[in-house]
């Protein structure tokens, strides 16, 4: 397994003690080893930010001799101002190398925020078709095979149960379907609060507060995950809410067992 | 009132309700009498949906907006405010928002594309205007593409700054870092226009003149990797872009002024969990590396219970057990549960504030079990924001 970070702060990581992800892999979890890693029993984070990915596409390309006499000369900084979907079109192509190469048995990418997911994920659509030949069109050919084929590659759309994440959501799955073509897998609704058995609006004082304050919280949610089942025929299930300000080790495990079986997770 | 609007800018990270709060920010000052512009700029949509301007459409593609504002409105005119708000979607002109307080609320939502449209007319002749609109790149690089919206946000700021019907803005910026990227937008323009390359490659005397040899080594090198296509689009581009008049580079310049200037105020929201705190931090740090100050601070989303409790909750059980066994358990556990959070919660909070400028008092919110309903939720809980007149 092989877990990929963009952008942003280091999080991936972070449950697993791990807050500074480089662009080379490192085992977060499991054991460490070819052997552990040829059975699955593995997993590796890594972040791919832009810059590296370009850097090592031009060195794995034979291009490297130029690498830096552009960079000194700012060519790079013209062309990639000119055509900014470069930058994401790299990091893609530097996954679809990966998934090539078959480095893990599934790589799971932490993608960037929603409206910003679309932009990420239409890069080589965009590039396509303003550059009629050379290696960024060849890349950008073989990342669009990539997001195409729903045998390689699914989206997986996360979200919490209230209105404008759900909104969001629903927004963002007719884009990806419109603009990318990339299939979808199941919905996560993340955060879902448990209902305390026997909890009843009843009395006053802080407890009846604190009772009221959870049941109108889960009669919310409740209504934000019909409304998304209604609006988005896609499988959906939920997470729980972990009562905790910061996920560790122990509640990614919660949400791993929750995973776990989930028809359309295990491809 | 002064002639040049003040600006909020309201940062943060995703589901920490900067929207809302955003709006709620301009609907205290709309109380106060004054002339309110808030604008979006994040590409999703929720800024309509707070305001409860939006979703008869909610698919309509930019197309079909700007199709309706060329209909709606000669260039240059004012822009009427629209009457049937509820059909209308949110786009580049502000649209007034009706609502009970003394003041004016307008509300605009970016639309990159129009803003680069109407900032290089103003800066091109016609025949340029037409050759950069043709150019296959322009669409490429105002389709969305990351860091032309950052810039166009910046000039839209820049904008309504100067638009003489607002006496403030208000910006709601997509999630941290993306926020960050519009706060550079205009220095990075012009660190790109001074790029020696780029005025290599520019024609002082004409648009006719040849490569020079150097620029045409370099950009050999660049055809290598994306294709001569592309390069002799983007240098046509950059042709036609480069001799704009002065006017353009100089907006740049006012507009990196205008934000790191007196005028604009930022304010950081966040919620009281590890993710938005951690961002709040690296958003706090980026504006003092850029030496502009953090003037408000936002804790939103926070438990109400358990803080500053003064009934004893076991007493309060014993009285709820009148009822029922199981139900008093499950309210003791509830209250566990709740109270606990909040506990956690309290100590993120005194980590930030150890962490953030001295001398900010940061307004804390707690979380709604209801989503905003109606305006009069917003104007609530713009009175919770309300700050001190005149700040």
């Amino acid at each position: 397994m092989l877990l990929v970070e963009l952008e942003g702060l280091s999080t991936v990581g972070a449950p697993f003690g791990h807050h500074d992800l480089g662009y080379q892999p490192t085992v977060i979890a499991g054991e460490s080893g070819a052997g552990a890693q040829a059975a699955g029993a593995q997993l590796r984070a890594r972040r791919i930010t832009p810059d590296e990915a370009l850097a090592d596409y031009l060195a794995t390309s034979g291009l490297s001799s130029i690498t830096d006499r552009m960079a000194r000369s700012g060519a790079v900084d013209v062309v990639a101002t000119a055509a900014p979907g470069i930058r994401d079109l790299v990091t893609l192509g530097k996954i679809r190398q990966l998934e090539e190469a078959q480095d893990a048995d599934l790589i799971v990418v932490d993608a960037p925020a929603a409206g910003h997911a679309i932009t990420f994920l239409t890069s080589a659509e965009g590039l396509a078709r303003t550059t009629p030949s050379g290696p960024i069109r060849q890349q950008a050919d073989q990342v669009l095979d990539m997001l195409g084929d729903a045998s390689r590659c699914q989206v997986v759309l996360v979200t919490v149960p209230e209105e404008s994440p759900v909104t969001e959501l629903i927004e963002t799955a007719y884009a990806l379907e419109d603009r990318v073509g990339v299939a979808l897998g199941p919905v996560v609704m993340n955060g879902v609060w448990p209902t305390v058995p026997g909890l009843a609006d009843t009395g006053h004082g802080p407890l009846a507060d604190a009772a009221r304050y959870r049941l109108a919280r889960v009669a919310a949610q409740r209504r934000e995950i019909d409304r998304l089942r209604t609006e988005l025929p896609l499988p959906l299930f939920s997470l729980p809410y972990l009562f905790s300000t910061e996920i560790d080790s122990a509640g990614i495990g919660v949400l791993a067992d929750s995973l776990a079986g989930v028809e359309g997770m295990d491809r | 009132m002064t002639a040049e609007a003040p600006i909020t800018v309201c940062l943060g990270s995703g589901g920490v309700g900067k929207t809302t709060l955003a709006a709620a920010w301009a609907i205290a000052r709309a109380q106060r009498g004054e002339r309110v512009v808030v604008l979006a700029i994040d590409p999703a949509r929720r800024l309509a949906t707070t305001l409860g301007l939006d979703d008869t459409d909610a698919h309509a593609d930019g197309g079909n907006e700007s199709e309706r504002e060329n209909d709606q409105s000669e260039p240059g005119e004012d822009p009427q405010p629209t009457p049937a708000l509820g059909t209308a979607a949110l786009g580049n002109d502000p649209q007034l928002v009706p609502g009970p307080w003394p003041g004016e609320l307008w509300a605009a939502m970016l639309d990159p594309r129009n803003t680069l449209e109407t900032l290089l007319r103003r800066h091109a002749d016609p025949d340029q205007f037409e050759r950069l609109v043709a150019n296959p790149l322009f669409a490429t690089v105002t389709n969305s593409l990351s860091g032309t919206n950052e810039y166009m946000a910046a000039e839209k700021l820049h904008e309504l700054h100067g638009d003489p019907r607002f006496d403030h803005v208000v910006v709601d910026t997509p999630p941290s870092r993306h926020a960050i990227d519009f706060l550079d937008s205009p220095e990075r323009l012009m660190r790109f226009v001074d790029n020696r390359l780029y005025r290599t490659v520019l024609a002082p005397k004409g648009l006719l003149r040849p490569l020079t040899n150097a620029a045409q080594l370099v950009f050999g090198r660049a055809a290598r990797l994306v294709g001569a296509e592309l390069v002799n689009d983007v240098i046509r581009l950059f042709r036609d872009l480069g001799t704009l008049d002065d006017g353009f580079r100089q907006r740049a310049g006012e507009t990196a002024e205008l934000l790191a200037g007196p005028a604009c105020r930022y304010a950081l929201i966040t919620s009281p969990r590890a993710e938005p705190m951690r961002e709040s931090r690296w958003i706090a740090e980026r504006l003092a590396e850029r030496s502009r100050p953090l003037d408000v601070v936002i804790v939103n989303r926070l438990t109400p219970f358990g803080r500053a409790e003064t009934v004893d909750p076991l007493e309060d059980a014993d009285r709820a057990r009148g009822a029922d066994p199981a139900v008093a358990a499950a309210l003791r556990a509830n209250w566990e549960e709740l109270t606990a959070l909040a506990e956690r919660e309290n100590r993120l909070v005194s980590d930030i504030m150890r962490d953030l400028p001295a001398g900010i008092e940061p307004i804390l919110l707690s979380e709604r079990t209801e989503p905003l309903g109606a305006l009069a939720d917003l104007i609530e809980l713009a009175a919770a924001i309300s700050e001190p007149a005149e700040a």
